[in-house]
C-alpha cells in the first residue's frame, strides 16, 4: 500500500502527529465509517478495493489542492481498502489551519473531490448474505 | 496479440475475474475496439460501457488510443469512495 492507501485499520494519532503546527488555531478531523444501513436495507460490512496506484496519486493531488485553493496550513487524507465491520474508518481527513471557517470548507472539499474523483469502489455486504456494488461518479480524463 | 486487463469494481462480476488475459486477432486494436470486443462477449460489461474509464499506466485515455500487443489495462467503472 501507501501513504494514502492502507490495508490495514487507519489511526488519527500518527496524522495528528505528522501534522503538528503551532501556527493552526483549528484542527478539523473527518471520519467516514461504515453504516449499518443503505436505502432501508440493513448493512454488516464494507468492502472497499481500489486502483492504488491511481489513488494514491489523486490522493495526493487532493491534498494538494486542499492547501492551494483554501488557506490552510495541513492537509492529510488516508483510505482504507479490504473488508471493514461496522463502525471501521473508512476514510480520515485532517486539516489544520489558523482559523476554523477555512479548515471546515477545505476538510468538505476535500471528501467532495474524494468521492468524485478517487478510483476506490465499495461493496456493500448485507446481513441478507447478499452483497452489492454502490452506484457511483463516473471519471472523466481530468482525474487521472 | 495479447492484452492483460484488469476489471475493478462490479465488473469483475460481469466477466467472472478480477484479470484476464485475452488472446485477440491482430498486432494491435483501439480502446473502442476493445470495448467492443469485450461487450460482445459479456452483455452485462456492454451496458456499463459509457460510464466505464480505460486506463493504461495510470492515465485514463481516449477511445481511439491503439493498444498493443503485451499492454496492461485497465476498466473502471463509476468511483464510489469515501
Amino acid at each position: 500500500m501507501g501513504r494514502w492507501i492502507l490495508d490495514t485499520p487507519l489511526e488519527l494519532a500518527p496524522l495528528l502527529a505528522e501534522t503538528e503546527d503551532p501556527a493552526c488555531g483549528a484542527l478539523v478531523v473527518f471520519f467516514g465509517t461504515v453504516r449499518n444501513e443503505n436505502e432501508g436495507q440493513p448493512v454488516d460490512g464494507m468492502t472497499y478495493e481500489a486502483q492504488v496506484s491511481m489513488a494514491e496519486k489523486v490522493l495526493g493531488a487532493i491534498e494538494s489542492e486542499t492547501l492551494d485553493r483554501f488557506n490552510v496550513r495541513r492537509c492529510r487524507i488516508q483510505h482504507r481498502v479490504g473488508t471493514l465491520k461496522l463502525g471501521e474508518p473508512s476514510v480520515i481527513i485532517v486539516v489544520r489551519a489558523a482559523h476554523r471557517a477555512t479548515a471546515y470548507d477545505a476538510s468538505r472539499y476535500a471528501i467532495d473531490a474524494i468521492k468524485q474523483r478517487a478510483p476506490i469502489w465499495k461493496e456493500e455486504h448485507y446481513v441478507t448474505g447478499e452483497s452489492r456494488y454502490l452506484d457511483g461518479v463516473p471519471l472523466t480524463r481530468k482525474d487521472s | 496479440m495479447k492484452l492483460h486487463v484488469t476489471f475493478y469494481g462490479g465488473l469483475k462480476q460481469d466477466v467472472g475475474a478480477k484479470t484476464q488475459t485475452l488472446d485477440l486477432d491482430g498486432d494491435s486494436l483501439t480502446v473502442q475496439e476493445l470495448g467492443d470486443w469485450l461487450a460482445a462477449r459479456y452483455p452485462a460489461l456492454g451496458e456499463r460501457l459509457p460510464t466505464v474509464a480505460f486506463v493504461v499506466g495510470d492515465e485514463i485515455v481516449d477511445p481511439g488510443y491503439r493498444l498493443r500487443d503485451g499492454d496492461r489495462a485497465a476498466l473502471l467503472p463509476p468511483v464510489s469512495g469515501g
